[in-house]
C-alpha cells in the first residue's frame, strides 16, 4: 500500500535540507533605536487591541519607528508562538504569560532583560520573579494580577456575618453560615479538578506557608504546610460547601449574582465584569484580602514583555518596552485597560492610590507569590491539579495525593 | 438483488454521446471488447487523473507526515523547537512507554467506547432522518433540511452553553423533566458513569446533519423507478428499505461509516469543551490525551507516537470496514 | 424513460395510493418537527443571543427570547474588527479551496472508481492514509515548511494544503462507483476521450455528490481555524474564525454564559455556510435518471 513512499523520500530529504539549513541566520546587533524601522509586536486579546492605540502615541514621539501590533487570542497564543519560534519568525516584542515564558527562555528564543534599563526594585517582587528563568530575567513585568476574596455583603448580613472572614477557619465558618442561614446553594466556589485547579488552591497553599517549588526550585509540595492546606481545601467538598463537579468555562459571576455562590477568589478583571454585567449588584458585594492562615498570601499572575533573541531591532524594542513599563506608561495603561500596573511607582497617584478596592489588590500583591519561570511549568502544576482532583473527589487523602505529586514533580525538575 | 442489476440496465439506456468531431483515430486494432483502451494508455490516463492530488499531497503532506514520524522516535521537546536536529533518538522508546501508560490505556478504552456506541447510532439515525426528509416529507423540505443540518454549523461555544444547560443536574432541562416525573436525574457530566454517554449523545447530535446530507445525496442515486417497481411488487416499507434502499446505498453507507468512524476515533471537541476529560479521566480520549502531551506539555515525540498508534488503529478498522462492507474494487 | 423523475414521483406518492400513507403523513411531520426542535435549538439560542443585552446574556436561568432586542453586539463587533476584510479573506480562501477540491477530488475519484490502471490500489491506499493522519500534529512541521517556501501570510499558503482533500476523493470515488459502467463503455465505443467522459458524462451524473462535496468543503474551509491561525501573522490576512478568536477566553471580557460579541460573530460566520447549503441542497432532488437524460 505504501509503495509510493520510496520516490517520495527524496522529496522529503530535499525539503528537510531546505528547512533545516535556513535556521539561525538572523540576529546580530542590528538597527539603532532611532533608525527607520518597523517593530513587530504580538499581544493577547484586549491587550493587543489597546496596545495598538498606545503604539500610535508612541509613534508620534518616535517618527522613525512604526509599531505593528498583532492581537492574538489567548487560547491560541501558545501554539502560534511555538510555530513562529520553530520557523525563526518570532516578532520583535511579545507579551508572554507567566506559564510559558520559561519554555521560550529555555529554547533560547528570548533576549535577557537589560538590567541597566529595567530595575528589579521598580516592580512587585512576584512579578519580576515570574519573568526570571534560571536566575536570569527574560521578561519585563507589564501588568500583574492576584486573587482576592469576593463576597456578597448583603447575604453576609442575612447569614449573621460581620465583615470579611479574617482567617481560613473563619472562611469555612462563613461558607457554612451562608449556606445554612442565607440559604445559598454553595458556600465558596473553588475549582475541584481539571486544568489549572491549582490556581484556586494557591491562596490556601501560600497562606498556609506551603509552596510547589521552593526558592531554589526544588519541589516541596508535600510539606506538612501544603498537606494541611489541601486538607482544608478538600474539607469544602467533604462538607458540601463547594461543588465537586468541574465545569470547563464555568462562569462564577453568574452564580455570584444569583446568590448561588456567595464567595469566590477572583482577579482584578472580575471587578470590571461584575460592574459591567451586574450593575444592580453594586453595593452588595466587596473584596477582601485572602483570609490568613500563617499569613495572608495570594498568588501572583500577569504578563511580561519579552524581546526575541533573533530580533535585529532590539534597541528600539527595548525603548518601546521602557515606554510601556515606566510609571507614566503604566498609569496610562491602567486607564485604558484596568490592568494592574506591575511598576509599583504607578500606584502612587490617581485612582490607583485612592480606590478602596484597588488598595486590597495592591496590598495583596506586595506579599503575593509566584512560581519562577520553568519550561515545564504547565506540566508541574498539572500534577498539583491531579492531586486536587483526587482529594476533591474523595479518592485519596491530601497526604497521599501530594506525595504522589511530589515524586512526579521531582522527576520533572530533576 | 436483481434490482441492483436493474439499475445498471436502466441507466445504460439513455446516453446520446456525441462523437468528438472525428478527431480520434479509429485505433480499432488496439481496441478490445467493450471499448477498452490499451493498458499503456489506461495507465497513463489513470495517473494523469491522479496527478493533481498526488502532487499536492507530496508537497504539503508528505514532509509533515515524515517529520512527525521521525519525531515519534525521538524525545522531541521544547528545546528542540529551534534546534530540531538535536532531538535525541530514542528508537521505540516512546512506543514502549505508551504500552505502560495507564492514562493512555484509559484513553484508548474511552475512545473505543465512544466509537462502538456512537458510530452505529449516528449512522442509523442519520439514515432514518434522511429517509424521513427525503420520502416522508414533501412540504417545507428545505426548511427541515436546514434545521437538521444546523448543529453542524453552530459554533461550539453556543453548543456547549446550551448542552450544559440541558444537562445541568440542578436546574437543567433533563433534571427538570425528571423532577416532573418524580425522578432524580444524575449529574450527567459530573458522574463517571454518565459523562461518556452524555458526550456520545452530543456527538451524535452534532454529526447527524453530515450523515443525513450524505444519505440524502445517496438516495438521489437510486432511480425512483427501482423503488416504484419494488412497491408495485407489493413490498412493504421495511422490505423496501432492507432489500432495495440499503443495498443500493452501500457506497454511501461505506463512506459515511468510514468518515464517522475516523471522526469519532479523533474525537476531541466534545470532551474538550464539556469535561476536559473528567471526571477522573472518564471522558479522556486519545486525541485529548495527545493534545495535552503535545501542546500543553510539549512532549512532541511522545504525542507523535500516540498519533501513529492511533493511525494504525484507524487504518486497521477502516480496512476491516472496507472488507466487511464489501468494497468491491479492492 | 423520457418522463422526468420528478413527475413520476408526483404522479405516484402524494396521491395516497397506499392507504397507510394518509395515516402516516401527519405522524411523520410531527416526528420531523420534534426532531427539528431538538436539532436546531442551540442554533436558535446562538442566533437569539446575538441580539441580547449583557443582562440577558448573563441571566440565570438562561433567557431564550431577548427581553430587549439590541444590535449593540454587531455594532461593537464591526467597530473592533475589520469584518468586511476578514469576510473577504474567508470567502476567497473558501471559494478557491472548494473549486480546487471539486476539480481535483472528482478527477482522482473518477480514476479510482472507473479507470483500471496499474497502481490504482496504491493510490487509493495513499488517499486512505491521508484520511487518517491526525492533522493537529502536522501543523508544526507544515508551518516550518510553508515558512521556508515563503507562503506564510499568502492566500496560496491558506489554500494549497487543503486544495485536494482525501475526504473529497473518497466521497467522489464512492458516488462515481454507482455510475453504471455500461454508460462509459458505450461512450468509449463511440470514441469519446476519457476527459470527455469524465467531464460531460460522469460529472453531470453525480451532481448530488458534487453538491455534497461543495457543502462539506466550503464549510470545512470556512470554519477552518488552526491552520489559518498559525499561517497568518498579518492581521490583514486573518480569516473570520481567526479574527473572532481574539475575543475568546479573554479574561477581561469573557462571560462564559455567552459573550454577545462572540455570538454575533458566530452568527455572521455561519450565515454564508447556510446560504451555500440552502442553494445546493436543491440539487439533492435531481435523480440520476433525470440527469442522465440531458
Amino acid at each position: 500500500m505504501f509503495h509510493a513512499a520510496r520516490p517520495a523520500s527524496i522529496a522529503v530529504a530535499l525539503a528537510s535540507a531546505l528547512v533545516l539549513t535556513a535556521c539561525g541566520g538572523s540576529g546580530g546587533e542590528g538597527t539603532a533605536a532611532d533608525a527607520r524601522q518597523t517593530l513587530t509586536v504580538w499581544a493577547m486579546g484586549t491587550e493587543g487591541e489597546k496596545l495598538a492605540d498606545v503604539a500610535k502615541t508612541y509613534e508620534k514621539g518616535h517618527p522613525n519607528v512604526t509599531v505593528d501590533v498583532t492581537p492574538i487570542g489567548w487560547d491560541v497564543a501558545h501554539q502560534k508562538l511555538v510555530a513562529a519560534a520553530a520557523a525563526g519568525r518570532l516578532p520583535d516584542v511579545m507579551q508572554m504569560g507567566s506559564t510559558y515564558l520559561g519554555e521560550f527562555a529555555d529554547m533560547g528564543a528570548l533576549e535577557p532583560v537589560d538590567t541597566q534599563t529595567f530595575k528589579q526594585g521598580d516592580f512587585f517582587p512576584a512579578a519580576w520573579n515570574q519573568g526570571t528563568y534560571d536566575g536570569k530575567p527574560y521578561g519585563v513585568p507589564w501588568y500583574v494580577d492576584t486573587r482576592v476574596l469576593f463576597y456578597r455583603t448583603d447575604l453576609a448580613k442575612k447569614a449573621g456575618l460581620k465583615g470579611a472572614p479574617a482567617t481560613m477557619a473563619d472562611l469555612q465558618r462563613a461558607a457554612a453560615a451562608y449556606q445554612d442561614k442565607a440559604g445559598t446553594k454553595w458556600g465558596l466556589s473553588i475549582q475541584p479538578s481539571g486544568l489549572d485547579a491549582v490556581q484556586s488552591f494557591y491562596p490556601f497553599l501560600y497562606s498556609a506557608g506551603g509552596a510547589v517549588l521552593d526558592d531554589t526550585g526544588r519541589p516541596v509540595v508535600n510539606s506538612p504546610d501544603a498537606v494541611k492546606a489541601l486538607e482544608n481545601y478538600g474539607g469544602y467538598y467533604d462538607k458540601g460547601l463547594s461543588d465537586k463537579t468541574f465545569r470547563p468555562g464555568y462562569d462564577v459571576t453568574k452564580d455570584f449574582n444569583s446568590g448561588a455562590v456567595p464567595m469566590f477568589f477572583g482577579g482584578p478583571w472580575m471587578v470590571g465584569l461584575l460592574n459591567d454585567n451586574y450593575p444592580e449588584l453594586k453595593g452588595k458585594w466587596a473584596v477582601a484580602a485572602v483570609p490568613a492562615d500563617k499569613a495572608s498570601v495570594s498568588m501572583a499572575g500577569g504578563s511580561s514583555l519579552t524581546i526575541s533573541a533573533d530580533s535585529p531591532r532590539k534597541a528600539a524594542a527595548k525603548d518601546f518596552i521602557a515606554y510601556l513599563t515606566d510609571a507614566k506608561g503604566q498609569a496610562d495603561w491602567y486607564q485604558r485597560t484596568n490592568d494592574l500596573p506591575a511598576n509599583t511607582k504607578a500606584w502612587e497617584s490617581g485612582e490607583l492610590a485612592t480606590d478602596e478596592t484597588l488598595k486590597v489588590f495592591r496590598t495583596q500583591m506586595e506579599t503575593a507569590r509566584s512560581l519562577p519561570a520553568h519550561p515545564k511549568l504547565t506540566e508541574i502544576t498539572s500534577k498539583v491539579d491531579e492531586a486536587i482532583g483526587e482529594v476533591s473527589q474523595g479518592r485519596s487523602s491530601a497526604k497521599e495525593a501530594l506525595d504522589k505529586a511530589q515524586s512526579a514533580i521531582a522527576n520533572l525538575v530533576r | 438483488m436483481s434490482l441492483v442489476t436493474g439499475l445498471s440496465g436502466g441507466g445504460a439506456a439513455a446516453p446520446k454521446t456525441r462523437r468528438s468531431g472525428g478527431a480520434r483515430p479509429p485505433a480499432a486494432t488496439a481496441r478490445r471488447r467493450g471499448g477498452r483502451r490499451p493498458p499503456g494508455r489506461r495507465n497513463l490516463q489513470g495517473w494523469l487523473f491522479s496527478t493533481p492530488f498526488l502532487v499536492l499531497f507530496g508537497v504539503f503532506m508528505l514532509f509533515p507526515i515524515v517529520a512527525t514520524l521521525w519525531m515519534s522516535f525521538t524525545d522531541f521537546g521544547v528545546r528542540n523547537v529551534r534546534r530540531p536536529l538535536e532531538a535525541e533518538f530514542v528508537g521505540l522508546g516512546n512506543y514502549a512507554k505508551l504500552l505502560g501508560d495507564e492514562t493512555f490505556r484509559t484513553a484508548l478504552f474511552n475512545t473505543a467506547y465512544f466509537v462502538v456506541v456512537g458510530v452505529p447510532l449516528t449512522i442509523v439515525l442519520g439514515l432514518l432522518v434522511a429517509l424521513l426528509l427525503n420520502n416522508g416529507i414533501d412540504r417545507a423540505r428545505t426548511f427541515f433540511r436546514v434545521g437538521f443540518y444546523a448543529p453542524v454549523v453552530t459554533s461550539i461555544v453556543a453548543v456547549a452553553v446550551v448542552w450544559r444547560f440541558v444537562l445541568d443536574p440542578s436546574d437543567g432541562l433533563v433534571a427538570g423533566l425528571a423532577a416532573e416525573l418524580g425522578m432524580k436525574a444524575p449529574d450527567f457530566l459530573g458522574s463517571e458513569t454518565w459523562a461518556m454517554p452524555s458526550l456520545i449523545l452530543m456527538a451524535v447530535w452534532r454529526n447527524l446533519g453530515t450523515v443525513m446530507v450524505l444519505f440524502i445525496a445517496g438516495l438521489q442515486a437510486i432511480p425512483t423507478e427501482v423503488r416504484e417497481a419494488a412497491r408495485l411488487d407489493g413490498a412493504g416499507a421495511w422490505h423496501e428499505l432492507r432489500r432495495v434502499t440499503v443495498p443500493l446505498l452501500r457506497p454511501t453507507m461505506l463512506y459515511a461509516t468510514v468518515i464517522t468512524t475516523i471522526g469519532y476515533l479523533n474525537v476531541f471537541e466534545e470532551p474538550f469543551v464539556m469535561t476536559q476529560g473528567g471526571p477522573s479521566n472518564a471522558t479522556l480520549t486519545v486525541s485529548l490525551d495527545m493534545y495535552r502531551e503535545g501542546f500543553n506539555f510539549f512532549h512532541m515525540g511522545y504525542a507523535s507516537a500516540m498519533a501513529y498508534v492511533l493511525f494504525v488503529v484507524i487504518m486497521g478498522i477502516t480496512v476491516l470496514q472496507l472488507r466487511l462492507l464489501k468494497d468491491n474494487t479492492r | 424513460m423520457s418522463v422526468p423523475t420528478a413527475s413520476i414521483r408526483t404522479a405516484s406518492t402524494p396521491g395516497g395510493r397506499r392507504r397507510e400513507g394518509r395515516v402516516r403523513r401527519p405522524v411523520l411531520y410531527a416526528l420531523a418537527s420534534l426532531g427539528l426542535l431538538v436539532m436546531a435549538a442551540p442554533f436558535l439560542w446562538m442566533a437569539l443571543s446575538a441580539f441580547k443585552t449583557r443582562q440577558d446574556l448573563t441571566a440565570g436561568p438562561p433567557v431564550w427570547i431577548p427581553s430587549r432586542w439590541t444590535l449593540d453586539n454587531f455594532g461593537e463587533l464591526l467597530d473592533q474588527l475589520d469584518m468586511p476584510r476578514y469576510f473577504m479573506n474567508s470567502l476567497v480562501v473558501a471559494v478557491l479551496v472548494t473549486a480546487c477540491n471539486l476539480l481535483f477530488c472528482s478527477m482522482l475519484g473518477y480514476a479510482l472508481a472507473k479507470l483500471d490502471f496499474a497502481g490504482r490500489s496504491q493510490v487509493f491506499g495513499i488517499v486512505l492514509a491521508a484520511l487518517m493522519v491526525p492533522g493537529n500534529l502536522l501543523i508544526l512541521p507544515l508551518y516550518v515548511l510553508m515558512s521556508r517556501l515563503g507562503l506564510i501570510d499568502t492566500y496560496a499558503g491558506l489554500v494549497l494544503p487543503f486544495a485536494a482533500g482525501a475526504f473529497g476523493v473518497f466521497l467522489m470515488r464512492q458516488f462515481m462507483k454507482s455510475v453504471p459502467d455500461e454508460l462509459l463503455e458505450a461512450a468509449r465505443i463511440d470514441g469519446a476521450g476519457e476527459w470527455f467522459i469524465f467531464w460531460r458524462i460522469v460529472l453531470p451524473l453525480v451532481k448530488p455528490a458534487l453538491a455534497t462535496l461543495t457543502i462539506f468543503t466550503f464549510l470545512g474551509s470556512w470554519n477552518n481555524f488552526v491552520w489559518p491561525l498559525v499561517a497568518t501573522n498579518d492581521p490583514g490576512k486573518y480569516t473570520l474564525p481567526v479574527a473572532l478568536a481574539t475575543f475568546a477566553n479573554d479574561p477581561n471580557r469573557t462571560i462564559a454564559g455567552g459573550n454577545g460579541m462572540l455570538m454575533a460573530g458566530s452568527l455572521l460566520v455561519v450565515l454564508p455556510v447556510l446560504v451555500v447549503f440552502v442553494i445546493l441542497q436543491r440539487h439533492f432532488t435531481q435523480g440520476i435518471a433525470t440527469a442522465g437524460l440531458k
